[in-house]
């Protein structure tokens, strides 16, 4: 017999007004027991609720922020050359003449090229641009063009300082010497038949080449010039 | 009777037929040989397609010296580095052409009507033009017969055509070989130089060099045009590298006109006393003259 049989016996041998008496005040204090029962369940389930909260908002806070700092850097932070080089080969792109000078594209572009203002003198000036096959950006403006002083033919390509272009590649290993004017390093180099150099100026990359040269630096006297304007 | 009327009209019909098969076999091979035969030979295109385009490879060659000594040889002011046109499509043989043409205008002004090819202050030829030059190569083009037969020319077409035209303007042409037994002749190369006389050579996939050369060191730049080309060659060019006393390497170059944007001139390495060069890349060569 279990210990609530038990206890039901004992009451139910009491007599009747006790009986009746005992009987209200078990049934008073089971109605209390589980009045408790509610609230401390009801609690439980509020601090639950609570507790969710605590965690979800500060994680969603901290991504918020975490995403808000990491798209600042990475919009804020200046393109590095090394990053972002874009090579472009043959297949890639078009070469077309153009009746426009690097004088007329400079001023049409406002990209503040650099240029030999002989047009009215030379004898000879032709321009070349490199187009990319999928968009028409132009990556690459060429002009050879006629010193008539020494009647050299100077080749001046200039593309901006994300883009190699695979038939300018080899100016790395032809232009080994460096030379300074104006805190722009030239990197140069040649040979009896050739002179070649190459530097970098307000985010464009200039390559020359000057065929037959009378003297072997005569190429940094022009370069020079181009800067010294 | 009648069977062996029939057996025999059988016998009859069967041998015309076969007569018939032959003589079609006979014909339409006859046919394939007299087409095959100009496929046969070598054509002269350069950018065919673009897999065959001019391909740049750096070179590790260096070579580190106390002292360094060369000998040039060129024709008179070297050769005016005409650049083949892009819609004259496989026209190094033009090209080529018009670059000897050019050459020889200096000294008889009508093969280039109303064009002086050169400055007369210094003698340097120009280095193209946009009307005249332009309109030598469509001559060219035409007499060359480029692209007629197949792509690009073969060598008898180019060599006719520069006479063609080269007679149409009154004057004469003589070409003199520079090929021994299969091979280039240097000595004959050379002395068609030193006679001023420009050479056109006909060339398979070619590598040519560019040198960076400073007191004590010289690196070579290479590039390869891997069709077969027609280039002009004006020079020769003799390098021998010194230790002390002691010249421990000589290697001899042409330098050749390209006929193109992208390498007006280039240097094809003939022989180096560090290698043994087998010049595969030559088919023939011819100086030329005209008078």
């Amino acid at each position: 017999m279990s210990k609530e049989s038990k206890f039901h016996n004992l009451i139910e041998q009491q007599e009747n007004k006790h009986k009746q008496e005992v009987w209200d005040m078990i049934k008073s204090e089971v109605e209390e027991n589980a009045s408790v029962t509610t609230d401390t369940v009801q609690v439980s389930k509020n601090t639950l609720a609570i507790n969710s909260k605590k965690i979800y908002i500060p994680i969603v806070s901290v991504l918020a922020v975490l995403a808000v700092v990491l798209i600042l850097i990475f919009t804020l932070k200046p393109n590095s050359p090394v990053d972002d080089i874009r090579y472009c080969s043959k297949t890639e792109y078009t070469t077309n003449d153009t009746k426009q000078t690097l004088k007329e594209y400079s001023l049409e572009t406002n990209k503040d090229l650099l240029y030999f203002d002989w047009y009215d003198e030379t004898e000879f000036c032709k321009d070349e641009i490199f187009q990319l096959n999928s968009t028409n950006e132009i990556i690459c403006f060429k002009e050879s063009i006629v010193d008539i002083e020494t009647g050299c033919k100077i080749d001046i390509s200039v593309t901006d300082n994300r883009t190699v272009i695979d038939f300018l590649e080899d100016f790395e290993n032809s232009c080994l010497l460096t030379h300074t004017f104006n805190d722009i390093e030239i990197k140069w180099g040649g040979n009896k038949f050739k002179s070649k150099a190459t530097f970098e100026y307000e985010s464009n990359i200039y390559y020359m080449t000057l065929s037959d040269p009378f003297e072997e630096n005569y190429i940094i006297t022009l370069i020079e010039q181009l800067l010294d304007r | 009777m009648k069977n062996i009327l029939k057996n025999k009209f059988i016998i009859l019909a069967v041998a015309i037929l076969l007569i018939a098969c032959c003589l079609v076999t006979v014909f339409s091979q006859n046919a394939n040989l007299a087409l095959a035969e100009p496929y046969n030979e070598i054509r002269y295109a350069d950018k065919v397609t673009d897999e065959m385009q001019a391909t740049y490879q750096a070179s590790t060659e260096v070579v580190t010296y106390t002292n360094r000594e060369d000998d040039y040889y060129e024709t008179t002011n070297s050769v005016p580095f005409y650049e083949a046109r892009g819609y004259l499509s496989n026209s190094c043989g033009p090209t080529a052409g018009a670059i000897v043409v050019g050459f020889y205008d200096k000294y008889y002004e009508e093969l280039i009507p109303n064009f002086k090819a050169y400055y007369p202050a210094t003698g340097k030829y120009k280095f193209d033009d946009k009307v005249y030059v332009p309109k030598l190569m469509e001559d060219l083009y035409s007499a060359m017969r480029c692209n007629i037969d197949d792509v690009g020319v073969n060598e008898s077409d180019c060599l006719n055509g520069l006479r063609s035209y080269c007679e149409s303007k009154g004057r004469k042409v003589s070409y003199s070989s520079v090929a021994t037994s299969g091979g280039l002749n240097a000595t004959a190369y050379l002395n068609a130089i030193n006679n001023n006389q420009p050479i056109i050579l006909f060339n398979k996939a070619t590598e040519l060099y560019d040198m960076n050369t400073t007191a004590t060191e010289e690196t070579w730049v290479k590039f390869s045009i891997p069709a077969n080309h027609v280039y002009v060659g004006f020079g020769y060019y003799v390098v021998r590298y010194y230790n002390g006393n002691n010249n421990f390497r000589t290697d001899t170059y042409l330098r050749v006109a390209c006929g193109r944007a992208d390498y007006d001139f280039g240097l094809i390495r003939i022989a180096s006393t560090a290698s043994t060069i087998t010049n595969n890349w030559f088919v023939n060569g011819y100086a030329v003259s005209i008078t």
